[in-house]
């Protein structure tokens, strides 16, 4: 059944107007992500002191916290748009779910990389089966799972709305696997080392943390809005208004 | 025979589409009880779907359905022709590990046009479409046009009671010999002049000797080049 | 026919599809096994190693073998026809979801759960942890069925349909299997697994109330 569009806020809603305004905010936040990226780095690099125990190394920290918050953080955001999509059948909700996975995922996955570099100098290993790690590990696989759904399904609605109802099911058991993994690293709690047994924070190692977690954020609304501009342009290929910003 | 209640039908503007393709737009038809409606139209031109689309198989893109052919005839929420409605899609609708009679017996209690304990009744049925000696034959090892008639089984049980007053038909002469045609046009003949409805997509003649026979060609709702894309773009949601 | 009826309809006729097919039930008792048995073969037969991973290793073999069992829930119905008229009857189709789902369980968890004590003799499991490693089955094995549908059902009719099953389930299904192996191996080491097996149960009821609702819309998205 069709909706009269309504005024004000869901104007923008409709894929055509906000095609345009994704346009003029990518370079905001892409600038801001910047800035905040440089003063975070310079806090953690440059100002924060040196841990006694791990040396230099730990300094990753501050790339690994903040994009683990980050992907946790953005799979909320896109359960968020699930629900839009699930309960009123809108496309930009949908679109803008799958602009935003790639930079969920690509956020996890620098989560755990970032994890086995820190992993190597100091336990002499890549890999290990921490809570978090694993739970990150779990949430790059939850990604995938969507990306994949939404990949092997042509039709654009089905793939939408199949999609979504994935995220709302992964989004309720999210919780439960990060609790279910925390109990099964406390059982096994010989067998491993903790990532989270970090060093005592120093205000300043907070700030960087801070600041890296808004420069995380920034980068992924600047990245998702880019992307859901092609995305934007690929589903409504056939509409007048695309074929005249190409004319 | 027992009286079928149709309380009549009217669509208003509907529009689906299937995939990218809006394959019609601003289709409207009225049903009244002991009515025939024809959905005419190439390979392609959206009969399928507008049949799946009426139950909420499919989902309309835009348009009203309401429940009766009057004017103040109140809407139906989407799926409310389900429970009233008996379905035949492309697809034969058995499963082929069963016998005719499991199968129909299954479909009996679904549509609820017969129950588990009623044997004569189901046997009767497989009977009057000619299935007789192929009741307890897996429906795997049938041909295609003795598949057919087990789907018309369904009907002819349909008949009996007045639970399903709207038939849905999906090419049901399909594969059919003209004994089975003939059967097919007795059946819904003797289901308009119970008072009962059909809707009947199909390229090949069916026609029953009572009851008002509308057509609706499919193609002549399809978009035309560049209203298909502004429709499509602009339709759906916001 | 009532809600309950069309749970019934639905589970007695899934039942009796399973009768004609009794490959598909046999095909997951012998992954079952085979893949338990897979263990001792890569890691060698010491007593002690096996008693170490006995018990996780008959849990992942269970999960796997559920997975084999997901595709055929709703395919099978989809390529003939039968699910479209089931979703075109008008009856309750999460009632039918939960039929289909009791009768899989019926086909294919209870067979786990009765060669599980052979399974567990050729993995020197001490006796006193049997009777948990049979409950953290019955409790888990309903949930993962459950999870299972509602991925199976996403996938309908795609062509990646069972790896696609595997890859979106098995995230899923960790608390499961964390649970459930937990309880067993807390049980062999003396400690109590009430806790585990209370968090399965509890698992197992969410899933039970949620997960027909869930994989019906999610067969309504797929059939559309």
């Amino acid at each position: 059944m069709m909706t009269r569009p309504r005024m004000n806020a869901f104007r923008f809603a409709a894929p055509q107007t906000f095609y345009p305004l994704a346009g003029r905010l990518v370079p905001w936040f892409a600038a801001l992500a910047a800035a905040l990226a440089a003063a975070g780095l310079y806090v953690g690099f440059g100002i924060a002191p040196e841990d006694f125990q791990q040396g230099e190394v730990y300094r990753i920290i501050f790339i690994h916290v903040p994009s683990a918050w980050m992907a946790m953080f953005t799979y909320l955001v896109m359960a968020g748009y699930a629900v839009l999509t699930l309960g009123f059948r809108t496309r930009l909700s949908a679109m803008m779910c799958r602009a935003l996975a790639p930079t969920g995922a690509l956020m996890a996955a620098i989560s755990l990389w970032t994890g086995a570099i820190w992993g190597r100098p100091t336990w002499g290993t890549y890999w290990v089966w921490d809570a978090r790690l694993t739970s990150t590990l779990i949430l790059l696989f939850l990604y995938i799972g969507y990306i994949a759904l939404v990949a092997a399904i042509e039709d654009e609605q089905r793939a939408d709305r199949a999609g979504a109802l994935l995220l709302l099911v992964g989004v309720v058991n999210v919780p439960i696997i990060y609790f279910s993994v925390k109990w099964w690293n406390t059982l096994h709690q010989g067998a491993s080392v903790s990532l989270t047994a970090a060093p005592k924070m120093a205000a300043t190692m907070l700030t960087g943390m801070l600041l890296m977690s808004l420069a995380a954020w920034m980068y992924t609304i600047a990245a998702s809005l880019h992307r859901v501009q092609s995305i934007i342009l690929e589903r409504e290929r056939h509409a007048r208004w695309v074929r005249q910003l190409f004319a | 025979m027992t009286p079928a209640a149709f309380g009549g039908l009217r669509a208003e503007g509907l529009a689906l589409s299937r995939g990218e393709r809006r394959l019609f737009t601003n289709l409207s038809f009225t049903l009244g009880a002991g009515g025939l409606l024809r959905l005419l139209g190439p390979n392609g031109s959206g009969k399928s779907s507008l049949l799946r689309g009426l139950l909420g198989l499919a989902p309309l893109a835009a348009g009203t359905l309401f429940s009766g052919t009057s004017a103040s005839a109140p809407p139906l929420r989407p799926r409310a022709l389900c429970a009233g409605a008996l379905y035949q899609g492309h697809a034969s609708g058995a499963k082929g590990e069963l016998t005719a009679l499991e199968n129909l017996a299954l479909s009996a209690a679904l549509d609820g046009t017969a129950g588990p304990a009623d044997e004569s009744v189901l046997r009767e049925a497989l009977a009057s479409v000619g299935l007789a000696r192929q009741r307890d034959i897996e429906t795997r090892r049938l041909s295609q046009g003795q598949r057919q008639r087990l789907s018309l089984a369904r009907f002819a049980l349909a008949l009996r009671v007045p639970a399903r007053p709207l038939w849905l038909m999906d090419e049901p002469s399909a594969a059919l010999d003209a004994e089975g045609g003939v059967l097919l046009a007795r059946m819904l003949a003797e289901h308009l002049a119970r008072g009962g409805a059909a809707i009947v997509a199909t390229h090949l003649p069916v026609a029953p000797d009572t009851g008002r026979i509308d057509e609706l060609r499919l193609d002549d709702f399809a978009p035309r080049r560049g209203e298909a894309r502004e429709a499509q773009a602009a339709g759906a949601a916001a | 026919m009532t809600e309950l009826g069309t749970l019934a309809w639905a589970l007695r006729r899934d039942l009796r599809l399973a009768m004609r097919r009794r490959g598909d039930a046999l095909n997951v008792l012998g992954f079952f096994a085979l893949a338990c048995s897979m263990f001792p073969l890569a890691v060698g037969p010491q007593r002690e190693w096996l008693t170490r991973i006995g018990p996780g290793v008959i849990w992942v073999a269970a999960l796997l073998a559920t997975l084999l069992a997901l595709p055929r829930l709703f395919e099978h119905d989809h390529t003939d026809g039968t699910l479209d008229a089931m979703i075109a009857s008008g009856r309750p189709l999460p009632m039918v979801v939960a039929g289909k789902l009791i009768a899989a369980w019926l086909v294919t968890g209870l067979p786990l759960i009765v060669l599980t004590p052979v399974l567990a003799v050729a993995f020197s499991l001490p006796m006193h942890a049997l009777p948990t490693m049979l409950a953290s089955l019955v409790l888990g094995t309903p949930t993962l069925l459950g999870l299972g549908a509602i991925a199976g059902a996403l996938t309908l009719g795609l062509k990646a349909g069972p790896t696609l099953v595997t890859l979106l389930c098995l995230p899923l299904y960790v608390p499961v299997l964390v649970f459930g192996a937990g309880a067993v191996e807390a049980q062999v080491s003396g400690l109590s697994p009430a806790a585990h097996l209370a968090l399965l149960a509890a698992g197992m009821l969410v899933v039970a109330l949620a997960a027909p609702p869930v994989a019906a819309q999610a067969l309504r998205i797929s059939v559309e």
